[in-house]
This record gives C-alpha cells, sequence and structure tokens, in this order.
C-alpha cells in the first residue's frame, strides 16, 4: 500500500470537560527543533498507518518499568511516540479509542529519563483520559493540533 | 460542447495524506532550525526503517544479519531503532556489502528531501543485485521483453545504441 492510497491516520488530543486540550499546549511549548522532531515521527505514523507504525517501533507500548499495581489493568491501552530529541519525548496516545486502525488520540505529554517516563504520574493519568475519551469521544477529544497556542489552557 | 458551472466545481479537492504533510512542510520548512531538524530526525528513522526492512525481506532474523556483519544481536536492535540516529558511513558501507545495495549518500535540496519523508513504506524496499532486473540478461525475461526495454531506455535515455546515432546540426 503507498501513502497515496491510504487515507491519513486521523489524530487527536484529549481534552477536558472545561474544553482545555491535553496535548497541543505542551507541543507548542516545545523547542522549535524538538517540535520538528516530534512533527517528523508523527508524520510516519500518519503515512504509514497504525500497525506498520507500531512494526517498526516509532509507537511502542508503554514501557513495562512503567507498569504499577495502580495502572495495570489500563496500561496495556497505552502506546508512546517515540521522539528522539534532548530530552526524549514520549508523548502518551491509545489507538482509537473509536477506531483502533485509522484514528490515534494524545492522552498526556511525557518525557523519559533513565527509563522513567516523566511525570511520574503520566501513566495513570493517561489511563483516565483514555477512559473518557472511551465513554465520551464527542466531548473528550479534538483534533490535534490545535492551529495555535491560542492558550486554550491543558497541561503545563 | 459548454459545461455548466455549478457551485460543486468550486469545492476544494480534498488532499492526500502526502499532500497535507507536503503543504504543511512547504510552510514549517521556511525556518532554518526547524527544517535542518526535521530532515535529521526524518533520516534517521529511514534509515532504521529501512535496515529492518532489508533484512526482513531477505528473511533474516537480527541474529542471522549480526552473524553476517561479525556483531551482536544486541548492535542490530540498535541500529534498527528509530531513536538511534548515529550511524557511521562505516557500517552504513557494511550493511551494504551484506545486503548486496548500494549505497548513495547525497547532499539534496529540500525539497527532495521532504518528497523522501513522504514516500511510503515500499520505497525502502531495495533489490539485491541478484535480483536487480537492470542487470538481468534481456532472455532471462520472457513475455516482459518489451517492458525491461522501456525501463532500461528511460534509466539511460541518451546512452547512444548501434542503432542510433547523434547528429550536431
Amino acid at each position: 500500500m503507498s501513502a497515496e492510497d491510504h487515507e491519513l491516520v486521523i489524530v487527536w488530543e484529549h481534552v477536558d470537560s472545561h474544553g482545555r486540550r491535553s496535548l497541543s499546549p505542551w507541543y507548542y511549548g516545545l523547542q522549535k527543533a524538538s517540535r520538528a522532531r516530534f512533527d517528523a515521527a508523527l508524520d510516519k505514523v500518519k503515512l504509514w498507518g497504525l500497525d506498520q507504525a507500531e512494526a517498526s517501533k516509532v509507537i511502542t507500548p508503554v514501557s513495562k518499568q512503567q507498569k504499577t499495581k495502580k495502572n495495570r489493568a489500563g496500561h496495556a491501552l497505552l502506546y508512546e511516540l517515540r521522539v528522539h530529541a534532548n530530552p526524549q519525548l514520549r508523548p502518551i496516545l491509545c489507538r482509537g479509542p473509536v477506531d483502533r486502525q485509522r484514528e490515534i488520540t494524545f492522552l498526556a505529554p511525557a518525557t523519559e529519563r533513565g527509563d522513567r517516563l516523566e511525570p511520574k504520574n503520566a501513566v495513570e493519568v493517561a489511563i483516565k483520559r483514555y477512559q473518557e475519551v472511551a465513554n465520551d469521544p464527542r466531548t473528550h477529544r479534538r483534533r490535534f493540533p490545535s492551529d495555535s497556542d491560542d492558550g486554550d489552557g491543558g497541561d503545563p | 460542447m459548454t459545461r455548466e458551472l455549478t457551485a460543486d466545481a468550486f469545492l476544494p479537492i480534498p488532499m492526500t495524506a502526502t499532500e497535507e504533510i507536503l503543504d504543511r512542510l512547504k510552510s514549517d520548512f521556511e525556518d532554518p532550525e526547524y527544517r535542518h531538524a526535521y530532515v535529521e530526525a526524518e533520516l534517521a528513522t529511514r534509515i532504521a526503517l529501512q535496515i529492518r526492512r532489508l533484512r526482513e525481506n531477505r528473511g533474516w532474523t537480527q541474529k542471522e544479519l549480526a552473524e553476517k556483519l561479525g556483531t551482536k544481536q544486541s548492535a542490530i536492535s540498535k541500529l534498527e531503532d528509530p531513536g538511534y540516529g548515529r550511524y557511521s558511513l562505516s557500517i552504513l558501507h557494511k550493511l551494504s556489502e551484506v545486503f548486496d545495495v548500494a549505497l548513495d549518500v547525497a547532499f539534496v535540496a529540500f525539497s527532495a528531501a521532504a518528497r523522501k519523508a513522504i514516500a511510503g513504506p515500499e520505497a525502502l524496499s531495495v533489490p539485491s543485485f541478484e535480483d536487480d532486473f537492470y542487470f538481468k540478461p534481456a532472455s532471462s525475461w520472457p513475455g516482459n521483453l518489451s517492458l525491461f526495454n522501456e525501463r532500461r531506455r528511460s534509466a539511460w535515455p541518451l546512452r547512444p545504441t548501434a542503432s542510433t546515432s547523434i547528429s550536431y546540426g
């Protein structure tokens, strides 16, 4: 299948009940070079489709090292986009949750230091947001990224 | 014959995946820091993915490729990691020998880099010399001879043959 043949993977992000986006403010706050690297990785996901991106390790399941008693049940649903930058960017996402072949939803920003994600509660936060999006996608997701860093809130 | 213009005629044509990304890169690449970082990251990802694809196309495990290169499986795992990005010319040359493909490193315009960035995964597959149709004798292409010759002409359009001549005025 060529890139022209398949439709672009649709990229969403979680929004809270006040409409605050979970990833865009972080994304627009990245240094320019890091944002370029993020875009290069995300473009591969869009062009190649999710199965190919996963097989090629552009997205990977959230590392087992992040698994805790608290998040054991939801842990398996989560992936991270692997962006080689300084620091290493590992925004957490899920496939779907509506269409697991053609959509992803970013749930929480994260970086990696020494095999651990930061912030430390990133996985727990992502699981909670996954459940919100899965239960009510109409309310809890918007297309990513927002058109600009227009100050619509979200993670600091 | 005239064609009636309706409102539909003015609706924008939906962009394909590649057009949408190229369109965005046209404006993002205006910034030098952005375009250099994007191309560097894209190249590192593409090399990693191509090494993996070439290995898989040949039916080799990481361990088998490691043995052919005289290294460890963990080294191959690193080379196939899209986040690795520290390829030396020396290791790329060794890989090209093992895969029996040519290595091409070149400075190119950003437009060419953008076009490479939007290529699908199939663009990473490269035949070994053994499977490269160009170097096969025409007699080994029954039924495809005309296609073979057509491709050969398009690859080397100005190459003179016994039956062609070039006149200069």
